[in-house]
């Protein structure tokens, strides 16, 4: 069994998650409550990476972060280094490929909230801020539970963005399931199978535990508005 | 003056509806405004608009000498600046939190100690220290009304906002609810606004009104100035006038209650809801009325009539409608009685007869009224 490149796969799943939890979040709470126009533009571009092959966000996600593109020399001005194939190159494509799988439960969630108990707290003397860790976090729990395991496991089990943005480096960007497609190659099958059992059950047990916690999580897809 | 709460507003949703006039609240003492109307009127979104959750395209309120919105100058005080209390239609307790954690809410900027004797002292005021642990699905209508009230109250606000807070609750737990409402407001002395749909509700909690109908304030007074002097035709049927005066309760007789209308006295059976009230509110339908040429008084009292109440007018006009005829006397106050065509002519009556008319005891009905007149037993001025 691959163990460098299971840890690699926690490691991006593990940020990716916290990434999205926390710049999901708002973004989420805009599109469910959000007054401003340009929120069906908005709802589209984050439900792009449901329905585009990898590949392609892939080579958009490279292009944009290259040493050409002003993202890459920005970063590179920055820090020194090079975006793409390295472990952040590889957070950044993680993050945009599983958006849809941690805003949209998040959007149904808030969605689900009747307007009025945010009114009754705002009576109640209660900020916007205050308001949405006390109210809108514990009723929205459920959505948030749904939003963290299904970008954890998403980006777990994600391979063709990983190949384009973050290539084949061991213990950088090498991920489970590359590595998974690197045993076949050399005709390793039992390596290959060891750690491709290990993902599934992996991934099977994240999906009794989500739908034992929440009937409806295909609330996810198609988007419910 | 700035002892009261001015409303101006003008308030257009653009799928239609919405509501706009004039209101004044006075402030200073317990008083009930009761905004009456049909549904769909605009009354909840005027109460919206006072609370700071609905934003009127052009208005003023002011409350005292504090502005909370003014749109020539854009000044606009948000729903957490008002301190109003803002009790909702159906109720709207939060699910995740028990009934001290919902009644707790609003007190966050308290220190731990001083919260948590305010929570006991109002789950004492609304009688709810022995749900204080249980979450709103396991509760009743009229005891999440109960700690809707409780959880509006404890933060001490200003003005109580109360939308239909009688709807929705059975016949007991009703008459819970209207006598804790009026015991609350006395004992904190916080001024209330109440919507309501309901007639009886504006006779038994009111003491001013505004009636609102068709998205407009037509009208504003007290009670009885309004029910007495409806200003218009659209506003008496709203109200659907018929007989209705203030009376005193003076004394019993009997089973039954005397009561000074006017210069008169009627005797009523006492309804379950009047208790020990004094003021009331005498309803007589003009269908229950029974007319007789002449005066009983020219004759001897006739023993055959079991009606206890006979009351000596003179007719003052007449309005046909459908089938019945609508008969106006003058008994010191105004009457209607309906009869049909064929008594008419049987008794020949004709306008400034002296007519006696017959009530019977059940059919008049008593309202109690004047929560707040007199005395003001047990006021607590550390809760307002």
């Amino acid at each position: 069994m691959d163990w460098t490149a299971i840890g690699v796969s926690l490691r991006l799943a593990f940020w990716t998650t916290v990434i999205l939890l926390v710049f999901g979040t708002p973004l989420a709470y805009w599109l469910a409550f959000g007054r401003g126009r340009g929120r069906s533009l908005v709802e589209a571009v984050v439900a792009l990476p449901l329905v585009l092959p990898p590949t392609v966000l892939g080579f958009y996600i490279l292009m944009a972060t290259g040493p050409r593109s002003p993202i890459g020399r920005l970063y590179e001005a920055l820090t020194g280094r090079l975006l793409p194939f390295s472990f952040q190159g590889l957070l950044v494509a993680s993050v945009l490929y599983s958006l849809p799988f941690a805003v949209q439960p998040l959007v149904t969630a808030f969605r689900g909230i009747d307007r009025r108990f945010l009114e009754a707290a705002w009576c109640l003397g209660s900020g916007p801020l205050a308001t949405f860790f006390r109210v809108v976090v514990p009723l929205a729990g459920p959505g948030f539970l749904t939003a963290g395991v299904l970008s954890f496991a998403h980006t777990v089990g994600e391979f063709g963005v990983v190949l384009m943005v973050g290539g084949n480096l061991p213990g950088v960007t090498r991920t489970v399931s590359i590595a998974i497609y690197d045993e076949v190659q050399a005709l390793n099958y039992a390596a290959a199978g060891q750690t491709a059992l290990a993902l599934l059950v992996f991934s099977f047990v994240v999906l009794v535990v989500v739908y034992s916690l929440r009937r409806d999580v295909w609330a996810v897809w198609p988007m419910k508005s | 003056m700035a002892d009261e709460v001015l409303i101006q507003v003008e308030k257009r949703y653009p799928g239609g509806g919405g509501v706009r006039g004039t209101l004044t609240i006075p402030l200073g003492g317990p008083s009930v405004t009761v905004v009456f109307g049909p549904s769909g009127a605009g009354k909840t979104t005027l109460l919206r608009c006072i609370a700071g959750l609905e934003r009127p395209e052009r208005g003023l309120i002011r409350f005292g000498a504090e502005v909370w919105l003014d749109t020539e100058t854009g000044r606009w005080v948000p729903p957490q600046g008002r301190r109003v209390g803002f009790v909702f239609q159906d109720d709207v307790l939060f699910p995740h939190q028990t009934v001290r954690g919902n009644v707790a809410y609003g007190l966050r900027s308290m220190p731990r100690s001083e919260r948590a004797r305010r929570v006991a002292e109002i789950l004492k005021l609304l009688e709810l220290e022995a749900l204080a642990d249980r979450y709103p699905r396991t509760l009743s209508g009229g005891q999440r009304r109960r700690v809707a009230l409780a959880r509006a109250l404890a933060p001490g606000p200003r003005l109580l906002l109360l939308d239909e807070p009688l709807a929705a609750l059975d016949a007991p737990a009703r008459q819970e609810i209207r006598r804790l409402i009026r015991q609350v407001l006395v004992r904190t002395g916080i001024p209330a606004v109440l919507v309501t749909h309901d007639r009886d509700e504006v006779l038994a909690m009111g003491d001013r009104m505004a009636v609102v109908l068709g998205g407009e304030i037509v009208q504003v007074g007290t009670v009885e100035e309004v029910w007495s002097r409806p200003a218009s035709p659209a506003v008496a049927r709203a109200l659907g006038i018929e007989n209705l005066w203030p009376g005193r309760v003076v004394g019993r007789d009997g089973d039954l209650v005397a009561v000074a209308v006017g210069d008169r006295q009627l005797r009523a059976v006492p309804s379950e809801d009047l208790q020990d009230a004094r003021d009331v509110w005498v309803v007589v339908h003009p269908r229950d009325v029974v007319l007789e040429k002449g005066s009983w008084l020219a004759v001897e009292a006739d023993a055959r009539v079991s009606a206890r109440n006979r009351l000596v007018g003179r007719v003052v006009g007449f309005v046909p409608e459908e089938h019945v005829l609508r008969v106006w006397l003058d008994c010191g106050f105004r009457l209607a009685a309906v009869i049909t065509y064929q008594a008419r002519e049987a008794l020949d009556l004709r306008e400034g007869d002296v007519v006696t008319a017959i009530v019977k005891a059940p059919a008049v009905r008593l309202i109690p009224h004047g929560a707040f007149e007199g005395t003001i037993p047990g006021r607590e001025p550390s809760l307002a």
